[in-house]
């Protein structure tokens, strides 16, 4: 679904710039349409989730809105150029992703977005899965297209980390500790709320695009995550307290992303950098990084400027800087 | 070009912290270059940005001897008796992938013929997946390295025919 039946749209937006009563009369009076066709798109309203009540002699008034990431319920909060301004939303969604990709692959503009309620296939790197239950969660792919050489591209990972935590930091208390696991995942609270899985198309000196899939837990109550992840991941309203307007949040999101993505095409990572050690989880802690070559350890000290994770070795204070892996942290002491 | 010659060219440009090296002759053309295995091919930021390829490190044609700093003093040269020709080029640095998924046939196996369009593997970087196209038509002769091995800027994945 991408667009909203027009007069559909219409009759939305008077409901809710009145905040009051409007009545059938009113409504087939200034749209030009009959009693009949202003009901069916009030029952197409209501079959979205918005609770829109009826009285006789009083007329129309919508009492709430669903808590549903809808294509022009984000449109609204969008302060953006470009990232957004196309939507495609799937109630239920193997994966975005793919969807984003295949979007990708037909020409589909820089800024194109697929959201989803659920995913039924949520997956991260590896087909690892990522748990996605409808109703709770923002969902999102975003298509990119970057006028940068490929060796940079990796780095758009910790863009959008970066992007996130902006965006986590708008609706938390100013207590929360929110930060970057490089490269691609952002904790609050010790707890992993969100993470970001990467696809692209390259050539040797063109990217063709990078669909950035953005998965955050915001509403995801406690009782609802699952064993195998109960003791890692958390939610925004499991640190806040209080329900995240999704639609609200993803726009606030894409908010955040663009202008820093713009920047990051034209001057590259340095500008960020202070900002990313800042936000570094692992800053100035042991880490061990699982690569296919085998595992290396280290105190991270910090981001080179093309992402790289910088790891000093304690012993002879020797540096190398990795940029593959699984990382873990030893627990502090 | 000798052993003892490219070993004396490696002592100069560690002596000089020289990190490339390039050296053309009538019968021999070779270059080399030093520095930590993961700063090795990490072009600088600025050049990133710029025009692709501006400044970029690229694979000698005839690659008939490299020197590589092993994390010690230790400077090795290697000879590769016969250099792959006509090659598909990894434009990262990542770990290179040949499926999509661990349990998934491989995008591309010798003998396959491919277009410019075919997507040859997956290499990744810090959880960038980057499908990379043939960009040239062709078949596959050799997959020049191994499943999850860790790839360079310009190393050649693949040969065609």
């Amino acid at each position: 679904m991408k667009k909203l039946h027009a007069t559909s749209q219409t009759i939305l937006s008077v409901l809710r710039q009145s905040g009051g009563d409007i009545s059938g009369e009113d409504l087939c009076r200034d749209l030009k349409i009959s009693r009949a066709a202003v009901w069916k798109h009030i029952q197409s309203l209501r079959e979205l989730g918005y609770a829109i009540g009826s009285a006789t002699h009083r007329g129309y008034r919508l009492t709430a809105a669903p808590n549903l990431p809808l294509p022009w319920e984000i449109e609204g909060h969008l302060e953006t150029a470009r990232l957004g301004r196309e939507i495609e939303y799937c109630a239920v969604a193997e994966s975005t992703n793919p969807l984003a990709i295949e979007a990708a692959k037909n020409q589909a503009a820089e800024g194109f977005c697929v959201v989803a309620d659920q995913q039924k296939q949520g997956r991260g790197r590896l087909r690892r899965p990522w748990f996605s239950p409808p109703s709770r969660n923002l969902y999102l792919s975003v298509v990119l297209r970057p006028p940068i050489a490929p060796l940079a591209l990796p780095q758009i990972s910790l863009i959008a980390a970066l992007a996130l935590t902006r965006a986590c930091k708008d609706w938390l208390p100013e207590s929360a500790d929110i930060r970057v696991k490089w490269p691609n995942d952002v904790f609050v609270n010790q707890g992993k709320v969100a993470g970001i899985l990467c696809e692209s198309a390259s050539e040797t000196d063109r990217v063709h695009y990078a669909v950035v899939g953005i998965g955050v837990n915001l509403n995801l109550k406690r009782e609802d995550l699952p064993g195998e992840i109960a003791d890692t991941a958390t939610s925004l309203q499991i640190v806040g307290g209080s329900e995240v307007d999704r639609p609200r949040f993803a726009a606030n999101l894409l908010n955040h992303l663009e202008p820093m993505y713009f920047a990051w095409c034209r001057d590259g990572l340095a500008d960020f950098l202070p900002e990313l050690e800042e936000m570094s989880l692992m800053r100035d802690r042991q880490v061990d990084v699982e690569t296919v070559s085998g595992r290396r350890s280290g105190i991270a000290v910090g981001i080179t400027e093309d992402g790289g994770l910088r790891l000093r070795n304690p012993q002879n204070d020797h540096e190398e800087v990795v940029y593959c892996g699984d990382i873990s942290l030893t627990p502090v002491d | 070009m000798n052993v003892d010659e490219i070993r004396r060219i490696a002592e100069i440009m560690q002596k000089h912290e020289l990190t490339e090296f390039s050296i053309e002759s009538e019968d021999c053309r070779m270059k080399v270059r030093r520095g930590p295995k993961t700063k090795k091919v990490a072009a600088p930021a600025s050049a990133m940005f710029a025009p692709p390829y501006a400044g970029a490190p690229t694979m000698p044609e005839s690659n008939s001897g490299q020197a590589r700093d092993n994390g010690g003093n230790r400077e090795n040269a290697e000879a590769d008796a016969a250099p792959p020709q006509n090659t598909i080029d990894c434009p990262i640095v990542g770990t290179f992938y040949s499926a999509p998924s661990p349990d998934a046939e491989p995008f591309v196996k010798v003998g396959d013929a491919v277009t410019p369009d075919t997507v040859v593997c997956i290499v990744e970087a810090m959880k960038v997946m980057n499908e990379i196209k043939a960009e040239k038509a062709g078949r596959i002769k050799r997959v020049l390295v191994e499943n999850t091995q860790p790839v360079e800027f310009g190393e050649p994945l693949f040969e065609l025919d």
